[in-house]
């Protein structure tokens, strides 16, 4: 007897083990009473150094396609772009003055648990389509979410983005085709071999610190602001993220002709499933740190993210659940 | 084949197979320098802390409870570990007795590998899980020696309540365990076990850039005019040690412990050779990042000649494990 049937023990398969990351991270933070960890310390080098390894590693190694580029990124575009007057109304609703409380409804938390979960669901292509639709996400983040937090934009903040750069390096890579030295070649497999191993550790340094982060929050005091906020983005965010992809099919920038190649609907099944996966995330932990870099509600933004996140264990699955039988 | 033909049929293939192993492990040790020299906080126990608590438990439950459970395999890394630690111990008496006397060293760099930062991650490089599980065996052995005889050296007494506080122990028993004994799991919870199984193999894998980024973060804190200091430690650390590592599997030969006859079991024999590749190549590391304290102004808290130590044994690594890898394909895959 199995507790799971076989499609259910896939969903639960790819977001089982991020959640139990994310519960050694909570259980670090919560023995960790004298706070020894210094959390700018792990952020600045996952910031730094493993995100964009991880970036790079990903997208240097399969083909770039413009119009999946085009897609991915104009969904999440659009979907950010949804989020911002629904965001301004559940903070009305609530009586939040500050900004700073509508950051974690309006962007998804894209770069934590969604990249585990896309490549435990959906291989190597998943996880370079979702660190597609996470840049878009944190420039996004970096530049119109600082304005709405500061009242002001900061380009500077803007291009010191690192994953930036690993982006564009992974493109020119992933598309260039020269004939280069033999020596030259095999120095890049050897840079690339160091590369590829903290990539490695991206993804699960991301998810303790995740986990770590949320141990510091207290949400009893805030619960009554953060639930409408945390439901706005995990519920109202994956069904918007549905209406996105059927009017993709309808527009004809998705495919879904039945007479295609087997491999190139997967590719598209599999663009659909990552947009619709990274809009059921809760709101990301920079979101927060914006919240407190620039002195706005940051309790607030804490208990948002905290009862997301919580609350993701249960619908992230659900959502999926609904994915497959999109992709079917 | 014989030393000669072996040099005389080295191929660039196989010395890019070492440079595949060591440089990246190389670069990720100098990113660490950078992250410890641009680190503002100075908090040189959160990558620790973060490592030893979280990713290196994981790592070895992961790594060890798909390796088969072989007592022999661990009594002879075992024993390797603690001879090779008590003969440079010696050694370093002999040579460095005076400097010591002075306080000017408390020897831990030069008796102390990286026996997990540098040398799980090349481990699992050069030989895969066979490879990791063994260095692994050497790491918990290493542990157990540093908290009995590092503890004596530096402190007087034996730490052993420190020692029981090892998160990694515990994994390493029960990824032991889960390797030798079968047990009978309700078809209902294989698959939560499975489960669980890939939430840990995931973090685990999480440790092997951070055991080196966590290596090379106090590094950049050394003066680099002090490296010449540090010369005598580093060299009985990484010549000293690899040499006698190359006569302990020379003796464990001769008794017969490990066999060198290939017979039909061809698995077993480089099973046997990856034993014997690790213990060497285990003594080979440079000194241990543990040895280092940094305090809240990023300064080194050990003796000068000790950070000394620990900076000229990574620099000089750079060249003796190079050739340590070379002699290590010659005489024990090749002889």
């Amino acid at each position: 007897m199995t507790i799971f049937s076989p499609e259910l023990f896939l969903i639960v398969r790819a977001v089982l083990p991020s959640f139990t990351i994310a519960l050694l991270g909570f259980i670090l933070g919560k023995l960790d009473t004298n706070r020894e960890l210094n959390q700018k310390t792990i952020s600045n080098v996952i910031y730094y150094f493993f995100t964009p390894c991880l970036v790079f590693s990903s997208l240097h190694r399969r083909s770039f396609d413009l119009q999946e580029f085009a897609v991915i990124g104009g969904a999440a575009v659009l979907l950010i772009a949804a989020m911002i007057p629904l965001a301004f109304y559940v903070k009305r609703r609530v009586k939040v003055a500050e900004n700073g409380y509508c950051l974690p409804i309006i962007f998804m938390n894209t770069g934590n648990i969604s990249l585990a979960i896309a490549l435990l669901l959906f291989g190597n292509d998943g996880l370079s389509k979702s660190i597609l639709f996470h840049t878009v996400n944190i420039m996004l983040l970096y530049s119109f979410g600082v304005f709405l937090v500061s009242g002001r934009t900061d380009m500077r903040q803007f291009l010191k983005i690192p994953a930036l750069y690993a982006t564009v390096l992974g493109i020119i890579v992933s598309t260039t085709t020269f004939s280069a030295p033999v020596v030259a070649t095999q120095a890049f497999n050897i840079l690339n071999r160091g590369i590829d191993m903290i990539a490695l550790g991206t993804i699960p340094l991301l998810i303790v610190n995740l986990g770590y982060s949320i141990s510091e929050t207290k949400i009893t005091n805030t619960l009554k602001v953060g639930i409408p906020g945390a439901s706005m983005r995990i519920i109202v965010g994956p069904l918007l993220a549905f209406g996105l992809v059927f009017s993709f099919r309808a527009l004809g920038w998705i495919p879904v002709d039945p007479s295609m190649d087997p491999l190139v609907a997967l590719g598209h099944r599999t663009t659909e499933g990552i947009i619709i996966l990274n809009a059921a995330m809760p709101g990301p932990i920079m979101a927060y740190l914006l919240n407190v870099k620039f002195e706005s509600c940051p309790e607030k933004a804490a208990a948002m993210l905290s009862i997301g996140t919580l609350a993701g264990i249960i619908t992230i699955p659900i959502v999926l659940n609904f994915v497959t039988l999109l992709i079917r | 084949m014989t030393l000669q033909a072996y040099l005389a049929s080295v191929s660039s293939l196989e010395i890019l197979m070492w440079l595949r192993g060591i440089i990246p492990v190389v670069l990720i040790v100098v990113v660490g320098v950078v992250i410890g020299r641009w680190d503002q906080s100075r908090n040189q126990r959160t990558l620790d802390k973060l490592t030893q608590q979280i990713f290196l438990p994981c790592l070895i439950f992961s790594s060890l409870h798909r390796h088969p459970f072989d007592l022999k395999e661990i009594a002879q890394i075992g024993t390797a570990a603690t001879l090779l630690t008590v003969g440079i111990t010696l050694l370093s008496f002999l040579l460095m007795g005076a400097a010591r006397k002075q306080q000017e060293t408390n020897f831990l760099p030069t008796i102390f590998m990286s026996s997990a930062s540098l040398l799980l991650p090349l481990a699992f490089i050069l030989f895969g899980n066979q490879g990791l599980a063994k260095a692994i065996y050497f790491y918990l052995f290493m542990l157990l020696l540093t908290h009995t005889l590092g503890s004596f050296l530096t402190e007087g007494k034996v730490t052993w309540r420190q020692f029981l506080k090892i998160p990694s122990l515990y994994t390493a028993l029960l990824g032991m365990v889960c390797a030798a004994v079968t047990l009978p799991i309700p078809a209902a919870f294989e698959e939560l076990a499975w489960l669980s199984e890939k939430g840990i193999d995931l973090t685990g894998l999480g440790a092997l850039p951070l055991l080196i980024i966590s290596f090379g973060y106090p590094l950049g804190r050394i003066p680099l005019a002090d490296v010449l200091k540090g010369v005598p430690g580093a060299l009985i650390r990484i010549v000293g040690a690899p040499v006698f590592a190359f006569m302990l599997i020379y003796l464990y030969r001769q008794s017969g412990w490990l066999n060198f006859e290939k017979g039909y079991d061809i698995l077993g024999f480089i099973d046997q050779r990856t034993t014997e590749a690790i213990i060497v190549i285990s003594a080979a590391m440079p000194s241990s990042h543990h040895t280092l304290r940094l305090d809240a102004s990023g300064n080194p808290t050990v003796s000068q000649r000790d950070a000394a130590t620990v900076l000229a044994s990574t620099l000089g690594a750079m060249v003796t494990l190079c050739v340590v890898f070379f002699f290590t394909a010659a005489f024990i895959f090749f002889d």
